[in-house]
């Protein structure tokens, strides 16, 4: 019998000092379908990871309910039809952090585990990642 | 400056700094569309001064710099076992980050800030854009009159060739410009406007003096759009200048790779509405949940013989659009839309007054020659759930004529009409190569054109997205143009249409 796949907890992260706290999740979703989102005052920043890797695929999944074809043609359609561009991707979790540990505003998300302590984590909707009913979780 | 978009142009110029660590341990990171992510700097961040950006991507003149601190964090914890998308490798990089700066100033210097705020700045400039290259052929029967009336002879084809300009000019401002080069107008075979029938296919030969006075075809271009963006909240967003139309679905998803068939369906490219507009656009748009709102409002020229630079009455064009979106079961758009305005056409005439007393003096006088007052309503409907696509607009268009100043053709005056149509399309992405069957049907009454009946139209074809940039269609249409009416134009025309259509 096989035995299923151990899920994985994605969680955001903010700058240590950011006016961030918490994030609803369609505003999760409106932000790195490419929309401007004031939040708390502040002009939000999403990073994205490279196309293709596995918390990429998961959270475009959850998040934008796309599989990885459909985030491509979804982002060509975008730029054709002269629409919001896509989040800046960094393909270095480490430089992501960093970034987002610099840039007040700027959100990313990263595995449990990868928090530093010049991040902090932002609750969606109120819900940390241990909470049931966490939404990000592929 | 503000003090935050101070911060903001420190943050940015970290930014660049710390991506130079990597620049030659790191191959570009390829976001499925070309250009758009990884290379181009996000939109809503100022730009940062041009001696502290870093590139994109990793060139040889950027080396790393050696000596760099152990990483504070491991990298893609996964990267090695994906790659379903076109992603480039993602290597661990050895001492991956360079140590945190404990401040600007000791990343920086001393005058860091100041530097980095007085430096000049210039928007990044993008290009990009979509072709096509189209074969298409009459498969009429050879009797039907449709046989000799279009497309009469199988040919190849650069339909559209459209570059985009686009630039994030500052925080809130965007700037996005569209240009359409054309072969046209050479060989362009208009319908005979004041009687006879012959026409004589436009000649654009011209002897080129930078070649020896050899012939060459020249070709134009069209201006699809200007338009500056203006976004100081989500629901408020500001458009300037001239822009598509924000009416149904394919008026502003006019490009070849995103439109389904290889043609819009008759409704959309017959000017039910105006195709682009120039004026001011107000738009916004709400999200909650599952739903999400939004709203368009505009004022224009209005319609006219050069209504992209002049409004030959008084009358502005106004329109709008509202639409809502559900993404419960897949992502499900309504929308309504709707457009008032008056067509003006005046010559240009001079004159002398002389006025009691004085000198003769230049006037100016417009005397009107075509006039009609329009109204258009539309209403569109838009499912995708899954690979399923269906959807749907309809538009009706009412026009009527200032008396006096009617249109005339080969001695017909021209009355008051309402034309109307609509489409419906069906298609499924398949999960293999991006396969799409889909199949059209649509109904037109051509009620602007005098000698034209009814027409309805049915397709069946396959729209291929192998790639996300890369389309290639195969289409069988047939367009049954009142085959049983007593209009002159009339008559079953049937076609092969193939296209490959690429963004770049």
């Amino acid at each position: 019998m096989a035995r299923a796949a151990p899920s994985v907890r994605l969680q955001i992260v903010a700058a240590k000092n950011s006016a961030l706290r918490d994030i609803s999740f369609p505003d999760l979703r409106q932000l790195y379908r490419g929309k401007h989102i004031p939040i708390s005052g502040l002009r939000v920043i999403p990073f994205n990871h490279p196309a293709g890797t596995p918390d990429r695929v998961g959270f475009d999944r959850v998040v934008l309910g796309m599989s990885p074809e459909e985030v491509g043609r979804f982002w060509v359609d975008q730029k054709i039809r002269g629409g919001d561009p896509p989040p800046r991707t960094i393909d270095s979790v480490a430089l992501l952090l960093r970034v987002v540990a610099a840039l007040d505003g700027s959100i990313a998300y990263v595995r449990e585990g990868f928090l530093t302590s010049e991040l902090k984590l932002l609750t969606i909707e109120g819900k940390m990642p241990s909470d049931s009913g966490y939404p990000l979780v592929y | 400056m503000p003090h935050d978009a101070m911060r903001s142009a420190r943050a940015l110029a970290l930014l660049g700094a710390l991506s130079c660590f990597f620049c030659t341990q790191r191959a570009r990171a390829v976001d499925p569309p070309p250009g758009a992510s990884s290379v181009a700097a996000p939109s809503d961040a100022p730009s940062p001064p041009p001696s502290a950006t870093a590139p994109d991507t990793a060139t040889p003149q950027n080396p790393a710099p050696t000596g760099a601190s152990p990483a504070a964090a491991p990298d893609h914890p996964n990267s090695a076992q994906a790659a379903p998308e076109p992603a480039a490798p993602v290597r661990t990089p050895p001492n991956d980050a360079p140590p945190a700066p404990a401040n600007d100033a000791a990343f920086y210097g001393a005058n860091a800030g100041d530097a980095a705020n007085s430096a000049p700045s210039y928007p990044k400039l993008e290009l990009s854009g979509f072709t096509d290259f189209a074969f298409i052929a009459n498969v009429s029967n050879r009797h039907d009159p449709e046989a000799t009336l279009a497309y009469q002879y199988p040919s190849f084809s650069i339909g559209n060739l459209n570059l985009y300009l686009n630039a994030a000019l500052a925080d809130s401002w965007h700037l996005l410009a569209e240009v359409r080069f054309l072969y046209l107008p050479q060989g362009s075979e208009n319908f005979p406007q004041n009687g006879g029938t012959q026409v004589v296919p436009f000649d654009a030969g011209a002897l080129d003096y930078a070649d020896d006075n050899r012939l060459l075809n020249w070709g134009g271009i069209q201006i699809q759009r200007v338009q500056i963006d203006f976004t100081p909240h989500p629901l408020l967003n500001f458009r300037f200048g001239q822009w598509l139309t924000p009416v149904g679905i394919w008026n502003v998803d006019h490009g070849s790779p995103t439109v389904i068939g290889v043609f819009r369906p008759y409704i959309i490219g017959q000017g039910l509405f105006p195709e682009r507009q120039t004026g001011i656009q107000i738009s916004g748009e709400w999200a909650g949940e599952s739903n999400q709102l939004g709203y368009f409002a505009t004022v224009s020229n209005g319609r006219g013989p050069s209504d992209e630079y002049a409004d030959l009455d008084n009358n502005k064009g106004v329109g709008g659009r509202i639409y809502w979106n559900n993404s419960a079961y897949g992502s499900l758009t309504l929308g309504v839309s709707a457009y008032k305005g008056t067509y003006s056409s005046r010559n240009r005439e001079y004159g002398v007054a002389t006025p009691a007393g004085a000198a003769p003096e230049l006037v100016g006088v417009n005397p009107l020659t075509l006039q009609y007052r329009e109204q258009s309503l539309a209403a569109d409907a838009r499912w995708e759930y899954q690979g399923l696509l269906v959807q749907s607009e309809a538009m009706q268009h009412e026009v009527v004529y200032t008396n006096g100043f009617r249109p005339e053709q080969n001695g017909t005056v021209f009355a008051d009409y309402r034309e109307r149509g609509f489409y419906v399309l069906a298609g499924y992405r398949l999960p293999w190569f991006g396969i799409m069957p889909f199949a059209t049907f649509e109904d037109y009454n051509f009620a602007s054109q005098p000698f034209v009946p009814a027409a309805t139209a049915e397709s069946v074809g396959l729209n291929i997205r192998p790639e996300p940039t890369v389309v290639v269609k195969l289409q069988y249409h047939v367009s049954q143009v009142g085959p049983n009416s007593d209009e002159p134009l009339r008559g079953v025309l049937k076609r092969i249409l193939t296209q490959l259509a690429v963004a770049f």
